[in-house]
């Protein structure tokens, strides 16, 4: 790996990548072991393979997400449940009347997010959060450019309806 | 910035996914102004979200740490341990007999010098107790000795030379992948040091 693209194209969207794998795997441990795996794998690239790269972004990106599915699909296969931080997803889904005590919204969303079926989820987050087009979207998950658009739409349409039930919940007199 | 009719148009084209991404930058820009009507304040949560989540960075502290090397430090040390304790083992083997005591003794019945020993066996005379021989001399004797020595012996030290081939070879190997890793957090160390706030 040359040191220049590590350093101008890779070391640069670290936070990116944290924040993707945080997505996938909702455990900031994880995350951390995951954006460090990634980082120390690009480093490792033969000059060949460098070679082959054309956006630095999309396959690091792609080493994330496969990364970090390996560790969830490892961690839900030994049965255990971590809990390190606000970020874990929590196991099933919380009940409107806990979502109310907390008076986050904001918080209440980022769980909503959490919550959403995984493509759904990871197609709004590299959209909303990091801002991808489409076309990247489509290359980092494997998926075809309609499948995007429409988990988009219906990531958004959930959380818009959770949002709503929410605050009708809120403004009920009780 | 927009008013509400045109805040609500694109709204309504964002749940649909049908909005460009200047136009959803647009709408976290209106939402995270401060200055929001009323009426779309429900929506207020997400784009709050969205953009604290934009701003959560990954501060790994332990890219720095040192316990990588630390840990090759001690595999270093332990295949170190290992291969002098193996060395000293096969030349202590190969080679330690040669430095004991030589006793000369020859047998002189008729001398007036003898000493009878107490047990009644016949009469010795002590001509000299030797030092251990000259290393080159020890060296010379060596092919002669190794000739004596029984196969499982020899099987042995072929064994334990096979290990130390192979510690070496790892040693040689783990070198390089040290270099590598070292490299590498070295670099990454710099970066952070470097460029604390760096955007992603």
């Amino acid at each position: 790996m040359n040191w220049a693209i590590f350093q101008e194209q890779v070391f640069p969207i670290r936070h990116k990548l944290y924040r993707f794998a945080l997505r996938i795997t909702g455990s900031t441990h994880e995350a951390e072991d995951v954006v460090q795996e990634v980082l120390e794998k690009v480093w490792k690239t033969s000059d060949e393979q460098s070679d082959v790269v054309q956006n630095w972004e999309a396959w690091c990106m792609t080493l994330t997400r496969n990364r970090s599915l390996d560790k969830t699909r490892a961690r839900l296969q030994r049965r255990t449940t971590a809990l390190d931080g606000l970020n874990e997803r929590p196991n099933g889904l919380a009940s409107p009347a806990k979502a109310t005590e907390t008076r986050d919204l904001a918080e209440q969303v980022k769980r909503m997010m959490q919550e959403l079926p995984e493509k759904q989820r990871l197609v709004m987050h590299l959209r909303d959060i990091e801002e991808l087009a489409y076309e990247e979207i489509s290359e980092v998950l494997g998926i075809s450019l309609e499948q995007v658009k429409v988990n988009l739409h219906r990531a958004r349409k959930a959380i818009r309806e959770q949002l709503t039930a929410t605050l009708n919940h809120l403004t009920v007199p009780s | 910035m927009k008013n509400f009719s045109e805040i609500q148009a694109l709204l309504d084209r964002y749940w649909e996914a049908e909005t460009s991404l200047e136009e959803e930058r647009m709408l976290k820009e209106y939402f995270n102004s401060g200055q929001i009507d009323d009426r779309l304040r429900a929506f207020l949560p997400l784009f709050q979200s969205l953009k604290a989540e934009q701003q959560v960075e990954f501060k790994k502290a332990r890219v720095v740490d040192m316990q990588p090397r630390r840990y090759a430090w001690h595999a270093w040390t332990a295949a170190a341990s290992l291969a002098l304790l193996l060395t000293a083992g096969f030349w202590w083997w190969t080679g330690h007999s040669d430095t004991a005591p030589v006793i000369l003794v020859q047998q002189t019945p008729s001398s007036g010098q003898t000493q009878a020993p107490a047990t009644g066996q016949p009469p010795q005379k002590v001509i000299a107790q030797a030092t251990p021989a000259p290393r080159s001399i020890r060296k010379q004797h060596r092919p002669a000795k190794k000739t004596n020595i029984d196969p499982e012996t020899e099987k042995a030290m072929e064994e334990i030379k096979a290990a130390l081939a192979l510690v070496s070879s790892k040693i040689g190997k783990g070198k390089q992948e040290a270099a590598k890793g070292s490299i590498y957090l070295e670099n990454v160390d710099k970066l952070f040091k470097k460029k604390p706030g760096t955007e992603g």
